[in-house]
């Protein structure tokens, strides 16, 4: 059974631009649009993997992380964050909240593939 | 010496003295409203007084003439009417400075209200216009990513079926391809084959036939045979017959016997004959169906032939379409994945779109920030306080607001710096 994947992202694009490249490696993919939106989304579906971005109105991506992680359900599920953000400060942020790897926007489809994979629980 | 000794004798001078003091004293009303009239302030009277005074002691005490206290007198006097003068323009340029500065204030005031409304004005459109560019890219971007998405997988479907026809089998290096060619080249074989095989086993009931025909001749030859046994016989037969006769009543019975002899003779003749006639037409007969089968074969012969080039051409022009349609697809292969991958690389360049979105963004919350702060300080100067904007603050508030390492470079006036590549993924 395909693995499924959480991508929060304002960008309608940068969202699609994920989806095409997870949906052409065979992962189902789930859409947020703010941490929000991210967070209604964690009602009792299985998820494999969530990649987020940090900058996101009505709520933050790593608050979003911080709420997962309080989530029984879904505090073990690996998070990547997918920003445009490269700072030391931030990462030591999502870090200390517990996120997986930190990938700096625009990505290459390949290495966020080869991420995913490392990281997507079986 | 007394005073009056002193005023005797310097009587000019002191008599025109008492006569001013006379004067002034008489016409004191007079002298108020002159002085009122000339506005004169007491600092301009000082010169006056002080010429009166050096009068007195030069008319007094040393006895100068009128001419010299009158000319005392004038210069004074002279003096404080040009101070005055000046006093009066000091005091008429004192009066208008106040009011050209309330004028320029108000003048000032209007042009910031104007001002302000003007870059309230361009900054609140410049907005719209950012937004809507924003929102434009992003929507067209969208729809770009989309189609590429779409791209990709047709692409991958056309790539697995070339991969499914150029695919390497388990059992050798073969492709599915050569792997059909092989296929219908080893059928085809086995139909020539099988047809090689049923004209062999024509050909070998021909020959049987052959012989049959052959054998025929040598039965034409016995039948021939027991013709001419039976002529022999008849003859024989007739000899007896004519012996039997020769020998009268002892040879009666023989003669029977001769003549019974002689039509079996006969009977054997016409046998004999019937036996020719029927392998004369059996042989007619077998020698029609082997002209027929003779026709027959080299006709089946020259099928076999052609069919034989036509299934070599065939073979030879689906080994050249298996061999090229391999060729093509493995180009085809080749050409999607660079296809793909090129693909992957416009998904890299599309991104910008959304740094460049976030850059406008924070752009267009600027502007929306200063459009406020002027409206608002506006306000303020009209009702006369002072412009609280402070460009520290704002500059602070819009790079606390940056998100990329680039938008700090530029703030920053910094040269931008393109993130290496192991800045682009890290692992906690």
């Amino acid at each position: 059974m395909a693995k499924t994947i959480l991508v929060v992202d304002d960008s309608a694009s940068l969202r699609q631009i994920v989806s095409i490249a997870l949906k052409g490696a065979g992962y189902d993919v789930i859409e947020g649009c703010d941490g929000v939106d991210g967070l209604s989304k964690l009602d009792g579906t299985k998820v494999h993997l969530i990649i987020s971005d940090v900058n996101m109105p009505n709520m933050d991506g790593l608050t979003m992380v911080q709420k997962i992680k309080e989530m029984p359900a879904y505090k073990f599920t690996p998070i990547i964050m997918l920003t445009t953000e490269a700072g030391a400060d931030k990462k030591d942020i999502g870090k200390a909240a517990g996120v997986k790897a930190w990938m700096v926007k625009p990505f290459k489809p390949d290495q966020m593939l080869n991420a995913v994979s490392k990281l997507v629980m079986p | 010496m007394t005073v009056k000794h002193y005023i005797c004798n310097h009587v000019d001078g002191a008599k025109i003295l008492i006569l001013f003091v006379v004067f002034f004293k008489k016409n004191l009303g007079l002298m108020k409203k002159i002085i009122s009239k000339l506005s004169m302030s007491t600092f301009v009277w000082f010169p006056i007084v002080m010429g009166l005074i050096v009068s007195i002691i030069l008319s007094v005490v040393h006895g100068f003439s009128i001419v010299v206290v009158a000319l005392v007198l004038s210069t004074s006097f002279i003096t404080a009417f040009k101070l005055e003068k000046d006093r009066k323009k000091l005091t008429v340029v004192a009066e208008t400075i106040p009011s050209t500065s309330d004028v320029s204030l108000n003048q000032q005031n209007i042009q910031i209200e104007h001002f302000s409304n003007v870059i309230t004005q361009v900054l609140e459109v410049s907005n719209r216009q950012i937004e809507s560019s924003r929102s434009q890219t992003e929507e067209a971007i969208t729809q770009m990513s989309l189609r590429f998405g779409n791209l990709i997988q047709r692409l991958n479907t056309a790539l697995e079926s070339a991969k499914l026809a150029n695919a390497e089998l388990p059992d050798g290096g073969e492709t599915v391809l050569t792997n059909v060619f092989e296929n219908s080249r080893i059928q085809l074989n086995g139909v020539m084959k099988s047809m090689d095989a049923a004209l062999t086993s024509r050909q070998s009931s021909f020959e049987e036939l052959q012989s049959l025909s052959n054998e025929t001749d040598s039965l034409k030859t016995m039948a021939e045979g027991v013709q001419k046994i039976a002529s022999q016989t008849n003859l024989l037969a007739l000899n007896a017959a004519i012996e039997a006769a020769r020998a009268g009543e002892v040879g009666r019975g023989f003669a029977v016997v001769a003549d019974e002899v002689r039509s079996l003779s006969i009977q054997s003749g016409t046998t004999g004959k019937q036996i020719t006639e029927t392998i004369s037409n059996f042989t007619a007969k077998v020698e029609n169906t082997l002209s027929v089968s003779t026709k027959g074969m080299e006709k089946e012969e020259e099928i076999e032939r052609n069919g034989s080039i036509k299934i070599k051409e065939v073979l030879d022009s689906l080994e050249v379409l298996t061999q090229g349609m391999a060729e093509s697809s493995s180009i085809l292969q080749e050409e999607s994945l660079g296809i793909v991958a090129e693909i992957n690389e416009i998904l890299v360049s599309l991104q910008f779109q959304d740094r460049t979105s976030q850059i406008l963004e924070h752009v267009y919350e600027a502007l929306n920030e200063l459009s406020v702060r002027l409206n608002e300080d506006k306000d303020r100067i009209e009702s006369g306080e002072q412009s609280l904007i402070d460009s520290d603050e704002i500059m602070k508030k819009l790079e606390a607001s940056y998100t990329t390492d680039e938008e700090r470079q530029l703030h920053n006036g910094e040269e931008v710096t393109s993130a290496s590549e192991d800045d682009e993924l890290e692992f906690f």
